[in-house]
């Protein structure tokens, strides 16, 4: 009875409903503006990554929803669909352009559904723990391939860029919050310009 | 006869559970061909009837809303203004930090347990910005918060209790 616990990190109501996550996993379009909301701002100025939203949309039908799904056209109505579902909530500082998670819960609810999504949770937690007991990267270079191949299913899909399949593994998998991922060392890249005296 | 009573405040929970159950988009025409669909869209087409009656509907408050609800079960309904995010609205559905530290101050012994709590509260449940169209102060999420705060408040009392 004594020192009742309550985990706040995964409360029993969900702000957004698991059936709409697993839907979302499901969609390429979804994943992608999750992934890219769930990096963290490079000034360190947001927790989360702020997304654009030039024109939201307000009504459209689930057959919009499917072409979205398979990247036959724009993406918005995932975006706004996050939004109204309570993945996203506008920018505090921004709200007029700024998308953004609104908390960790939700950011850890998005961060487990991509990885349940592609069946790699359970797989992806020991592989990240191995990573960082003995630093061996094949693990979750093998889960981060799955991922891949199970993405890839939108036109163009081998035009990504080496600098977004880069993003793409760390924010999937070494910074993914379901995975709660602690940083062990600081590291600083080294500049190779000298100082200039 | 009818001198005592006023006009009916029409309040709808959930609006999109029904239609959410069927949300698949690689089966879009479930839901529309449902009779689940047909029969939400009839009551909605029977209340915008019970509008203009004299002891009819005044006013009518939806929650639950999306644009995927809106598209096709307010077509019997189309007098509805979508207010989502709307200014006047968007304290509406959660709780504020005075709230929060209000009901923290009678629970907590010291200033630095109430700042404790806070700081937890707003890493995992505060954060919702409902306004789309100028800063406003965000809130916390009503459910995940209260529910922190009775395990806190009786984690409180037991303490006390045994002491």
């Amino acid at each position: 009875m004594r020192g009742k616990k309550f985990n706040i990190a995964n409360p029993p109501n969900s702000e957004v409903s698991q059936r709409f996550l697993d839907m979302c996993a499901s969609s390429p379009g979804a994943v992608a503006y999750i992934q890219q909301a769930l990096m963290g701002q490079p000034d360190k100025k947001a927790r989360y990554h702020l997304i654009p939203y030039p024109d939201l949309v307000d009504r459209f039908s689930l057959e919009d929803l499917q072409s979205s799904a398979l990247g036959d056209v724009e993406e918005t109505v995932f975006c706004t669909l996050l939004l109204y579902f309570g993945a996203f909530t506008f920018h505090k500082e921004n709200p007029t352009k700024y998308l953004t998670i609104p908390n960790h819960i939700v950011a850890k609810r998005f961060g487990s559904t991509i990885l349940r999504g592609y069946r790699l949770i359970s797989s992806m937690q020991n592989a990240v723990r191995f990573l960082a007991l003995d630093g061996n990267i094949i693990a979750p270079l093998q889960g981060y391939q799955e991922l891949m191949v199970a993405r890839d299913i939108k036109h163009h899909g081998y035009s990504m860029t080496e600098a977004q399949h880069r993003d793409s593994f760390h924010i999937a998998i070494l910074e993914n919050p379901a995975l709660d991922p602690q940083v062990e060392y600081q590291v600083t890249k080294v500049s190779l310009i000298p100082f200039s005296s | 006869m009818f001198t005592n009573y006023h006009k009916i405040y029409l309040l709808a929970d959930e609006y999109d559970a029904f239609s959410n159950q069927y949300m698949n988009p690689k089966k879009s025409q479930v839901w529309t061909e449902s009779d689940a669909s047909a029969l939400i869209k009839d009551f909605w087409a029977v209340a915008k009837g019970m509008i203009d009656l004299p002891f009819g509907i005044q006013k009518c408050f939806i929650t639950g809303i999306s644009p995927l609800t809106l598209v096709d079960n307010t077509s019997g309904f189309n007098i509805a203004v979508n207010m989502s995010f709307e200014e006047e609205l968007a304290g509406l559905c959660g709780l504020n930090r005075a709230d929060i530290v209000a009901a923290l101050e009678k629970i907590c012994a010291t200033e630095a347990d109430i700042s404790r709590h806070v700081e937890t509260l707003s890493k995992y449940a505060n954060g919702y910005h409902f306004c789309h169209d100028c800063k406003i102060e965000p809130v916390f999420n009503t459910d995940t918060s209260l529910e922190y705060l009775q395990v806190s408040f009786l984690n409180a009392l037991l303490d006390c209790s045994f002491s």
